[in-house]
């Protein structure tokens, strides 16, 4: 069979004929760019052009494309491609990067069809395209950018992506050097930043690029961000998270930022001290007197050198001892706008390397059946079928399911749907979400097994002598993360006996730790490689039972002859859990005559999460409490006198994951209806309320006053439109307004969301607007329409974007983003504008319509549109 | 029982067991080996199969009888 693949006539063998084109592109002819979402036509990362229409790989047969063009992200070139890609770049469209290069495809297919789009044309015809960080606002505006420079005949030149960096463990000597692991000089004067936080979409290696650049006085252009890991050494593990006492690898809780702050501003200034030391000794004056700027260093008798040409000698000294970082006076690109992110080109161009895009000689692919309810285990499977498929070299039974062992993932896709396996329901959860949720609200209401988590004044008396209160019982479902790039890990053992993963992990040490206890090594014995994440939201946190644990065992049993590449079909990660937990609120809430808070008593029914984190346990899970099921709730941004937490920790076997924003986005929806409805019934205005109770919190009080004024809190509305109002503390200090109309069938719109924000020092203003976007987005998503469901016998019928509809270009609001100034050192913001989007919608529908939604998603009570 | 099972699903896409074929206008045929979503709502981007749509379009997929 004869393709014409991006200009170029390839042989494709019959036996792929009705393979996805998707995966012939993928594992046959090595173009990788071309990305897997779901496999079912639902996510459209697999576009590619086909006689320039932009379509769906994965549903494309082969052999349909035989006798048509075929452009993939690899071949794509034009003044509309350039067009789109620029206006991407330049408009830090990108985050993960994963779905772009399918986004990219769909516009440039668009405005080759119309070169002037308007908005809702832009909307209908990307609404396909899913992306799962929330890129949705800047690619509306990328697009309208791109029409606009071919209008005006500029021909912006194609994209270029640098060369991709080696990653190479660091020696022993440079293990103890107080900046080499973290920031190196090279004599082409390329300036690498070796991040100990995954870039994973949040933009983590921009900011620390700025921070590398600015403290080091180099040319922003000349920084290189690559993941980093393996720092084990005599003094620990130099890429242990700050906030965690360094004890550890991590990238969560939204402390990147705060982290690298304090370790990559000092590391920066010490290679900076080394240049300017090898400058005064090369030429013979005093270090005081050497100035530096944009990468060169100067004397005032006309000496200059660029950091290139010192770095050799600069790295031959030691770092002095009294190296602080600058004066924020003194800051060039800290704070500024224009800053552009440093892994955009190569994501747009399709040129960054993913867990999935791993390839290495040998490498097998495998595929994993998991059971359909969770606990299952497979009691027996008959593999005939499977292994007499083409392309099938092995299955093999391991701890969480059985494994299709395959030359490429169409192979293992087909093993896997001859494979027969009977599953042994022992220990498995057969009860459905509505069962489960029965038995929370039952827990809620028995309070047998709650445990106090705060205790204030004494709530009941409060309570009684209360004017007006609320009691409300607040409901919300399991939660999938459902990034773009399915859950996958490699593996390969070396000659050395080193064990090498790849994964695009959170937690390299949980690596480590699930590694080399499955593959019987010493931990250190595993070396990780951390790739780009194709989104992960805290999904890939995880610490056995992960794609890692599935690919080391698979490897170990064909006795580690063959690299492993497993690969999670779309259904396959939702059948592995790792939810947000179901959780249950009963809040009962009081008011003085005035309408002042003066109690507040909540209750919570969830399964615990942190229980599932070496390490992070040992601190988060105290005297019976899971801190992060009560956050949001232990510690509100309000003062009341008269408090009371309890928290009831669930058992099942759904096995439960941090979520983007973790308990809060569960706590926060309890905590601001609560307060709305208090305000209600007390006949109060919901930002006076809150005004009362931030009095203790000027920070907060701030991003509620902002947000209020930005969107017109106390101006009216037309008929037909609503605004709902919340505020919170957490990771820093914001405040939304979501407004809202019903359009003629009823429906909810979600018009204009506002969202002020202090997240202290604002280090790139446009890359936390681009966090708080996607956040909201994300956050507005779940509201709406997530939802995972067990049916009966607790059978698992969510496992695809079918069954759990997320948000698309066709819903996403006008968001403006107001970011307060600080001089208090920079909070993380991937996760800050998440919890408050459920509240501040339920709160707005309530206000348009009297209807309180108390239980999540909105849209099994009121459609959104 | 038939060979062919379709479940519409509530508000949402008819849910066809596989394996399956689907004979296109212009004569090819879309062989599938699942079981398929096939779109209810006409909102798909993705026709003849779902893509998620009718959640947010308020697609009401009540049966007539």
């Amino acid at each position: 069979m004869k393709l014409v693949v991006n200009g170029a006539d390839v042989e494709v063998d019959e036996r792929h004929a009705q393979t996805p084109l998707l995966w012939v592109l993928r594992d046959v002819l090595g173009l990788h760019g071309t990305k897997f979402g779901c496999g079912a036509g639902f996510c459209a990362a697999c576009t590619v052009l086909i006689d320039g229409k932009n379509t769906k790989s994965c549903q494309t047969a082969a052999e349909r494309a035989v006798g048509k063009t075929i452009t993939t992200v690899e071949g794509a070139v034009g003044p509309v491609v350039d067009a789109v890609r620029n206006a991407w770049y330049e408009g830090n469209v990108v985050q993960c990067g994963y779905c772009q290069p399918g986004q990219t495809l769909a516009a440039v297919a668009l405005l080759e069809s119309n070169a002037a789009p308007a908005d809702g044309a832009i909307d209908t015809w990307m609404s396909g395209n899913i992306c799962r960080c929330g890129t949705y606002p800047r690619i509306r505006a990328a697009i309208q950018t791109a029409a606009d420079t071919l209008k005006a005949g500029s021909k912006p030149p194609p994209l270029l992506a640098p060369a991709e960096l080696e990653d190479r463990r660091l020696t022993a000597e440079e293990l103890v050097d107080p900046v080499h692991p973290y920031v190196r000089i090279h004599s082409d004067g390329t300036i690498v930043a070796y991040s100990s936080q995954i870039e994973m979409g949040q933009g983590i290696h921009t900011g620390l690029a700025t921070i590398v650049a600015d403290e080091l006085d180099a040319d922003f252009d000349s920084v290189r961000v690559v993941n980093a890991a393996n720092g084990a050494g005599p003094n620990g593990d130099v890429y242990g998270n700050p906030d965690l006492g360094s004890a550890f690898q991590l990238t969560g809780a939204s402390n990147s930022m705060k982290g690298i702050w304090v370790r990559y501003r000092l590391a920066a200034a010490g290679a900076r001290a080394r240049l300017v030391a090898a400058a005064a000794e090369a030429w013979e004056v005093p270090a005081d007197e050497v100035e530096v700027e944009n990468g060169v260093l100067r004397h005032e008798s006309g000496r200059q050198a660029t950091f290139a040409e010192l770095a050799a000698r600069a790295e031959q000294l030691p770092v002095p001892d009294d190296v602080r970082p600058k004066d924020a006076a003194d800051y060039k690109l800290i704070g500024r706008e224009g800053r552009l992110r440093v892994d955009a080109v190569p994501k747009i161009l399709g040129r960054t390397r993913f867990t999935i895009d791993q390839s290495l000689p040998g490498m097998l692919t495998a595929l994993v059946l998991h059971p359909p309810r969770f606990g299952a285990t497979a009691a027996a499977v008959d593999d005939k079928a499977a292994l007499a498929e083409a392309g099938v070299v092995a299955v093999v039974a391991i701890a969480e399911g059985v494994a299709v062992v395959a030359e490429t993932v169409a192979d293992a896709q087909r093993g896997l749907r001859a494979l027969a396996v009977d599953w042994d329901d022992t220990n498995a959860e057969r009860r459905s979400t509505a069962e489960l949720l029965a038995e929370h609200l039952r827990l809620l209401e028995s309070r047998e097994n709650a445990v106090t988590a705060r205790d204030d004044g004494d709530v009941e008396e409060a309570l009684a002598g209360a004017a007006a209160t609320v009691d409300a019982t607040y409901v919300l479902p399991y939660l999938a993360h459902g990034p773009m790039e399915p859950n996958n890990a490699a593996c390969r053992m070396r000659e050395d006996g080193v064990l090498d993963v790849w994964a695009g992990t959170e937690a390299p040490e949980y690596v480590k730790m699930n590694a080399s206890s499955i593959a019987g090594i010493d931990k250190e014995q595993v070396e990780v490689h951390i790739t780009f994440a194709g989104g992960s939201f805290g999904l890939h946190s995880s610490a056995e039972h992960d794609p890692v644990s599935e690919a080391v065992q698979i490897a170990r049993a064909l006795d580690w002859r063959h690299p492993i590449k497993v690969q999670s079909l779309r259904e396959e990660e939702f059948k592995v859990g790792r939810y947000r937990a179901m959780a249950v609120h009963r809040v009962r809430a009081g008011a003085d005559a005035d309408g002042r808070l003066t109690a507040w008593h909540q209750q919570i029914v969830a399964e615990p999460t942190s229980v599932n984190l070496p390490f992070v346990r040992d601190v988060m899970f105290t005297n019976g409490v899971d801190f992060f099921t009560t956050t949001g709730a232990v510690d509100p941004p309000y003062a009341v006198e008269n408090f009371r937490l309890e928290s009831t920790n669930f058992e099942s076997r759904i096995p439960t994951m941090v979520w983007r924003s973790v308990g809060n986005s569960h706590t926060e929806f309890a905590r601001e209806s609560a307060i709305d409805e208090l305000a209600i019934a007390a006949g109060r205005d919901p930002v006076d309320v809150r005004r009362d109770l931030l009095a203790g919190s000027p920070r907060t009080l701030r991003a509620l006053e902002l947000a209020a004024e930005r969107a017109d809190w106390f101006s009216p509305l037309p008929d037909g439109k609503a605004r709902g109002i919340t505020s919170s503390g957490f990771l820093g200090h914001s405040a939304q307004v979501t407004e809202i109309s019903l359009d003629q069938r009823g429906r909810v719109r979600v018009e204009r969301i506002v969202f002020a924000l202090d997240c202290g020092r604002n280090v790139n203003p446009d890359l936390i607007r681009a966090q708080v976007e996607g956040g909201l987005l994300w956050g507005l998503s779940a509201a709406a329409w997530g939802e995972i469901v067990l049916g009966a016998g607790g059978d698992i019928v969510t496992q695809n974007f079918d069954t759990y509809p997320v948000m698309r270009m066709r819903s996403v609001p006008r968001i403006e983003v107001h970011l307060i100034d600080s001089t208090e050192p920079p909070t993380g913001v991937g996760e800050v504008s998440v919890p408050s989007v459920a509240p501040a919608l339920a709160n707005a529908i309530a206000a348009l319509t009297g209807t309180r939604v108390r239980q999540l998603p909105i849209g099994n009570t009121i459609k959104i549109a | 029982m038939p060979d062919v099972n379709i479940t519409p699903s509530e508000n949402g896409p008819n849910i066809v067991s596989g394996p399956m074929t689907i004979t296109a206008p212009d004569g090819h045929v879309i062989e599938h080996p699942d079981p398929v979503a096939l779109c209810r709502c006409g909102g798909s981007s993705n026709k003849p199969f779902c893509d998620g749509t009718h959640a947010t379009i308020d697609f009401d997929g009540t049966l007539a009888n």
